[in-house]
């Protein structure tokens, strides 16, 4: 760890019997692993299952925490194996495969005109559908990367992988991404 | 300045990269060179851009004020469950006072399996039914076996306990059968 942890902080103090540190990393990280989850998920009710998830696992290390990578590192680890069980699953791999496609526009092309067609929202749609489409290591790569805002590093760590593997699945799905979107304007 | 015809599949990979401030300075140098000079990744770039940017403006999932809530009470459940599989305390009291209770059992359920047996060895087998496992297990012998020590090997739960009481529910079914 380079930088001070307060979460790693926070954690040690609720490992010490802190019960006050326990709801301090909730209220810091409820929402932001509710995002990637429901992203890896797609289904809300499913990422509020496994955020609880989550947060048991987290209640139940008190005893054996070490703060031997970032705190929020480990959290999304935990979150990223669970989702990847839950997405195992054959009944959530039915629900995922039968999204709707959404309508809209795709990606604003390069002349200045199609700035104006750009509706953030549905691009907004568009982008989550095809996100939803992605293989899954390439989906929680791409979430953990561009929007939670770990580094590559964190991210492999996240993921039990090498540091340019993570490289390549961001690639992968960002071109993958662009590449649909692209296809269906 | 990069050769564009040639670049750009070089370059292709590092676009990603360049966007997550992942490269190197001398790379992200370069990087920024060939996409100055080149039309088509400058055009990718901002694409890739655009994307990052609208997963980003997404709004932020609202945490359900009852999902804390749900923590708790899981958390509670998994305390109960954990302070109720603890083993309670092995000395005195109430503990030895079931011993002796399942030491009768225990004995009026070896008692039954004995008779059982005796009755089930004058029929002829039925090869098309597998024994059961009380079918097949032998009569005990706890005349030999000091109280004691038959209350150490009770010193045990659940499972043992089920096979007590299946002995017992074995027994008033062989006492009904000889009845009849």
């Amino acid at each position: 760890m380079n930088a001070p942890d307060q979460d790693a902080a926070l954690m040690l103090a609720f490992c010490a019997g802190d019960g006050a540190a326990f709801d301090a990393l909730f209220g810091r990280w409820a929402a932001p692993l509710l995002r990637y989850l429901e992203r890896m998920l797609r289904d809300a009710a499913g990422a509020e299952e496994l955020v609880q998830e989550v947060f048991l696992r987290v209640h139940g290390a008190r005893q054996r925490y070490q703060p031997q990578a970032r705190f929020s590192t480990w959290l999304y680890r935990i979150a990223t194996n669970l989702a990847l069980n839950e997405l195992r699953r054959p009944r959530r791999r039915e629900l995922h495969t039968s999204l709707d496609e959404p309508e809209g526009p795709m990606l604003a092309g390069e002349g200045p005109a199609a700035e104006d067609v750009l509706d953030a929202r549905r691009l907004l749609a568009r982008v989550e559908h095809e996100l939803a489409r992605l293989p899954e290591r390439q989906r929680a790569a791409l979430c953990l990367s561009a929007v939670e805002g770990l580094s590559y590093v964190e991210v492999a760590e996240a993921l039990e992988i090498s540091e340019s593997a993570v490289k390549s699945l961001v690639h992968r799905a960002r071109t993958a991404l662009v590449e649909r979107i692209e296809d269906v304007e | 300045m990069s050769d564009v015809a040639t670049g750009c599949h070089e370059f292709a990979a590092d676009l990603s990269a360049l966007l997550d401030d992942e490269l190197t300075s001398e790379r992200a140098a370069e990087v920024r060179a060939h996409v100055a000079a080149c039309d088509g990744c400058r055009g990718r770039l901002a694409t890739l851009a655009r994307v990052d940017a609208a997963l980003s403006r997404a709004p932020a999932p609202v945490v359900p004020a009852s999902l804390r809530a749900r923590l708790e009470a899981r958390l509670e459940s998994a305390r109960e469950s954990d302070t109720s599989s603890r083993p309670p305390a092995r000395a005195g009291g109430p503990r030895r006072a079931w011993r002796g209770r399942a030491a009768g059992a225990l004995a009026a359920a070896a008692a039954g399996v004995a008779l059982y047996l005796a009755v089930t060895t004058r029929e002829p087998a039925r090869p098309e039914a597998a024994p059961s496992p009380v079918q097949v297990a032998r009569p005990l012998d706890l005349g030999s076996v000091p109280e004691d020590e038959l209350g150490l090997a009770l010193e045990i739960e659940t499972v043992e306990d089920l096979d007590v009481i299946a002995n017992l529910e074995l027994l008033e079914l062989v006492l009904a059968s000889d009845a009849s």
